[in-house]
């Protein structure tokens, strides 16, 4: 069974188109990841499953119950707010007792019930000693587990996180979402969360939904979008990439650039012009040339800070091209900025001109 | 060739710079020894010679004239006034501010500029409307006359012109205040299960308490204070229709100056009570506020990550 089904979502704000014809399933207890830039329509696709927007055409349904007309409060869902919309007139113990205190009275626990629960899940989160703690007294990534603690508090079944690390400083967001992850191998709600960080959707989601300007460019495991990209802008979006433009040349190969040569891809049968992607990592630099294909440039600049060795040059038709090297490969290789080498591209994804 | 030592370049510029602030350091000494002088004229002299006018034939001349029939009269109709127009002007300026701030709608600028009108109308000018309005030639007059309800002239219009002249306060308080806040908080309490009015209870209404009672002060200043609209629809009725400054009016044009003072006096107090009230809430709101978007102290290590935790289950 899906956890959460959406079927033909329209959405316009005035004039703007929002989302265009959405269809998306998530399974059930998976963790998934909307993926995409700012204005691609991700968070009102999460607003609208969670009923706080209510799209235009399309149905919405969460474990198989149609709830498209349904109020906010009457789809057991849980929602955690970007800026954490904690109430800062109480304590965190209070925030996630919330939920519990406002329930109609047949329903609601007993006072001990609640403490008990807030305390269980105070101690889920870590922070048993913050209770009694206001919101201003706690640091950013603390009020954010206050704030996933609060929506469990009152056991949805689907979890909706709209940029949950968006407003944390980098070292805390990577600490953070990786105790998400576990937490969810822990608690299996069906989950959806909105970022727009590619590395945080390859790293937590089980599966990823890419956003392109109100639709949807493709769905699947952080590996098949990542080394399958359907689209070229599925593949630009999730890291730097090198654009190349060829058309099949003599003996099968593809020429790079438009005066260039031989770059030792496979091309097209008919000849037509394509767009060739390269990733910074795919790309094999020497001072000897190829002998077969592969490409000139000089070196413009060279990064050796961090895990890869970010090296910018010009190739030989005077466009910017990026490689990034092994720290071993780069001081095998004694490269200088100024100096002319060779290039050869390993892995290549290639789509027709004029597909976007 | 050297660049020439880079010492020497800040030295010249710093020296020229503390020349030129000390020339205007006196700018600063002049506009506040300005301010004291102005303040000192038109306010605090004004504010002394009315309680010195109210004590000068002593304490209980003072007393005879605040404890006079009349006088207690003006003070519990104004009292009386004061209890109906806040709490009304509360509850309409909650309504418009939520309405705004929380929904999306056509004329909502129209609104926000129709909340404005009594600040931009003069009193007299909003007096004027309702006698206008209900003046027993007219239709509704005539139809409230007939079945014996008096509004001009009399308590109500009174309660009437003092809530339209104090429209605005309440509401301009807490429109910004709710606006700066969001829909994130109303809409986290919905999805966790509150109702509308719970809602409202405990997470909007603890929100902008600071600016609400902020603006029940000023609201409750102006209400107490009001003197051209009243005057207009009052009719003066000794000891029925006069509130605390008509009261003062009326004795000031017999000449009684001492009794005039004296209930000017009383005026003067709430409006410095006022000013107390505003200041502590002032302080107490900027409090609030840097304390929830401040920078926490210090970002703590995420020490609850441990493998323990996650084998237990």
């Amino acid at each position: 069974m899906s956890g959460i089904r959406i079927t033909g979502v329209s959405k316009r704000f005035g004039g703007l188109k929002v989302l265009e014809n959405v269809d998306l399933e998530i399974r059930q207890g998976e963790l998934l990841a909307l993926l995409g830039p700012s204005g691609s329509g991700k968070t009102t696709l999460l607003r609208i499953i969670a009923g706080l927007e209510s799209p235009d055409c399309g149905t919405v349904t969460l474990e198989g119950m149609e709830v498209t007309d349904r109020d906010v409060n009457d789809r057991n869902v849980g929602f955690v707010f970007q800026h954490y919309a904690l109430f800062r007139h109480m304590t965190a113990f209070e925030n996630i007792a919330f939920g519990l205190r406002v329930r109609p009275r047949k329903i609601r626990p007993s006072g001990e019930q609640i403490r008990e629960r807030v305390m269980e899940l105070l101690k889920l989160i870590g922070l048993e000693q913050y209770a009694l703690h206001y919101p201003a007294q706690l640091s950013g990534g603390q009020r954010q587990r206050v704030a996933l603690a609060r929506v469990l508090a009152v056991q949805p079944r689907t979890l909706l996180l709209d940029e949950p690390f968006g407003a944390l400083d980098a070292k805390v967001r990577k600490e953070l979402r990786r105790w998400l992850r576990r937490l969810h191998d822990q608690i299996h709600l069906t989950s959806v969360f909105v970022t727009h960080d590619q590395d945080e959707a390859l790293e937590v989601a089980d599966r990823v939904a890419i956003m392109n300007e109100g639709r949807i460019e493709q769905v699947g495991t952080p590996d098949e979008i990542y080394h399958c990209p359907e689209s070229p802008y599925v593949l630009q979006f999730l890291g730097d990439v090198n654009l190349f433009y060829g058309r099949a040349g003599e003996e099968g190969k593809v020429v790079v650039s438009p005066s260039g040569e031989g770059a030792g891809t496979r091309a097209r049968e008919d000849g037509r012009l394509e767009k060739i992607y390269v990733r910074p990592q795919h790309l094999d630099v020497q001072t000897e040339p190829y002998e077969d294909g592969g490409f000139k440039g000089t070196i413009t600049h060279i990064n050796s800070a961090g895990p890869y060795v970010k090296v910018e040059l010009a190739s030989q038709w005077g466009d910017p091209v990026q490689v990034y090297l092994t720290q071993s490969r780069f001081s095998e290789l004694g490269i200088r900025k100024g100096m002319e080498v060779f290039m050869h591209p390993r892995e290549t994804t290639a789509f027709p001109a004029g597909v976007q | 060739m050297l660049p020439p030592p880079r010492g020497l370049v800040v030295g010249s510029g710093g020296g020229g710079l503390a020349v030129h602030g000390r020339k205007r350091s006196l700018v600063p000494f002049a506009l506040t020894c300005a301010a004291i002088l102005f303040m000192g004229l038109f306010l605090l002299i004004p504010l002394g010679a009315v309680f010195s006018y109210a004590f000068r034939e002593g304490v209980r001349a003072f007393w005879a004239s605040v404890s006079d029939k009349d006088a207690l009269s003006a003070i519990r109709l104004t009292f009386f006034v004061v209890c109906l127009t806040v709490p009304l002007n509360v509850l309409f300026g909650i309504c418009a501010a939520w309405n705004i701030c929380k929904f999306r709608f056509r004329g909502k600028n129209l609104l926000v500029t129709l909340i404005d009108l009594p600040f931009t109308v003069s009193p007299v000018i909003a007096g004027l409307i309702f006698v206008l309005i209900f003046n027993p030639a007219g239709k509704l007059g005539g139809w409230l006359v007939g079945r014996d309800i008096r509004v001009l002239f009399a308590v109500p219009s009174i309660v009437l012109a003092t809530a339209f002249v104090t429209f605005p306060f309440v509401a301009r308080e807490v429109i910004p205040l709710m606006q700066s806040q969001g829909t994130d908080d109303e809409e986290a309490a919905l999805m966790l299960g509150a109702g509308g009015w719970k809602t409202f209870t405990r997470v909007t209404l603890p929100n902008i308490r600071w600016g609400l009672l902020y603006g029940v002060i000023l609201c409750t200043a102006r209400a107490v204070g009001e003197f051209g609209a009243v005057s207009v629809v009052s009719g003066h009725i000794r000891g029925k229709t006069v509130t605390m400054p008509l009261q003062v009016e009326i004795l000031y044009n017999e000449y009684n100056f001492t009794a005039a003072f004296a209930v000017a006096s009383l005026l003067s107090l709430v409006s410095l009570l006022t000013l107390l009230a505003k200041k502590v809430t002032e302080r107490n709101r900027r409090i609030k506020k840097a304390s929830y978007y401040g920078q926490p102290k210090k970002e703590e290590r995420m020490d609850y990550v441990r493998d323990s935790d996650y084998r237990r289950q």
